[in-house]
């Protein structure tokens, strides 16, 4: 395992082979969290993957050598970089919404997760990217709370997925603590 | 003395560079590393860069930081003031082995590191970079 490199993106993975996994993990964290709401419970299986995924696409970020110091940043990264290791893609749209400071939507038109699902069925499997997201965003100190949902402005697309990252009043705290001191 | 220091100050790693690893000292190495978490904080907030160089001295001991994007701590308490790119190879050669540790499925992120093949990696690491006190 230590032998190789990990420096290089690895070949891409079959739609097919990802789609039944993400089907058995749903089904089982469907029989065992019965009384947990079922994204909640993809989000809490998805926040590990998250924290991997930031070191991977961090070391293969051309940018090595320097850490992520503010939120914006953070977000391009996320909807950048590790967009691009996790789909192949960048995410549609980043914005921060008009109403609250700390609350900022990434798109993305047709997320892998909801490919071969039912959607528009008040459940929305791109949780688990959510969770994914909320992953990296914890671990690299910046807590926040994301939630997917339904864009409900595209009739064209029909899975696409707002997902809503509301920082901390903590993560808020310690951007401003970077920008502070330097 | 080498160590790796995840979330919350939960020590994931620790292994003792040179011969004499397992003598007296070691003790005090590692109250040494331990204490300099606190000006790893404080420098860690005032730039955005990974290698922190050095943090704290003790005697004639010297502690150097590094940090991975989740913000881990890799901390290298040596004597030998050395050649400083030396030590930023070594380091980010030492990220490269965490990266792919934390890769592997079977291990929980932030817990500690128990892998034979990761830690006789970091050994030979130590033995190339520092073989001057061997």
């Amino acid at each position: 395992m230590y032998a190789k490199s990990i420096s290089k993106p690895k070949p891409e993975i079959n739609l097919s082979c990802f789609s039944f996994l993400f089907s058995e993990i749903f089904q089982y964290l469907s029989k065992n969290d019965k009384e947990k709401d079922i994204e909640q419970s993809l989000i809490d299986f998805a926040n590990p993957i998250g924290e991997r995924v930031l070191e991977l696409a961090m070391y293969r970020e051309k940018t090595k050598g320097k850490r992520y110091t503010n939120i914006v940043d953070v977000l391009h990264f996320i909807r950048g970089p590790v967009w691009k290791l996790l789909f192949g893609k960048m995410a549609e749209d980043l914005q921060q919404s008009s109403e609250d400071e700390d609350v900022y939507f990434i798109k993305d038109l047709c997320p892998i997760t909801n490919k071969y699902t039912c959607t528009r069925d008040s459940i929305n499997c791109a949780a688990f990217i959510a969770g994914i997201i909320e992953g990296v965003l914890c671990s690299i100190d910046f807590p926040a709370k994301v939630v997917p949902h339904f864009a409900e402005d595209d009739d064209e697309f029909t899975d696409s997925t707002l997902f809503q990252i509301k920082f901390t009043k903590g993560a808020l705290e310690y951007e401003a603590r970077y920008s502070g001191d330097s | 003395m080498l160590a790796i220091v995840g979330k919350d100050d939960f020590p994931l790693y620790k292994l003792n560079i040179g011969e004499h690893g397992d003598s007296d000292s070691s003790h005090m190495d590692e109250f040494v590393i331990h204490s300099s978490l606190d000006f790893v904080e404080t420098k860690m907030l005032k730039t955005n860069q990974v290698y922190l160089k050095e943090v704290d001295t003790h005697l004639s001991s010297t502690v150097y930081c590094y940090l991975t994007a989740a913000n881990v701590k890799i901390l290298l308490l040596i004597d030998s003031k050395g050649d400083d790119s030396s030590k930023n190879v070594f380091f980010s050669e030492l990220h490269d082995l965490y990266v792919k540790t934390i890769m592997n499925p079977f291990y929980e992120p932030n817990t500690k590191i128990n892998f034979p093949a990761f830690d006789s990696r970091v050994k030979e690491l130590t033995k190339k970079y520092f073989s001057s006190l061997y």
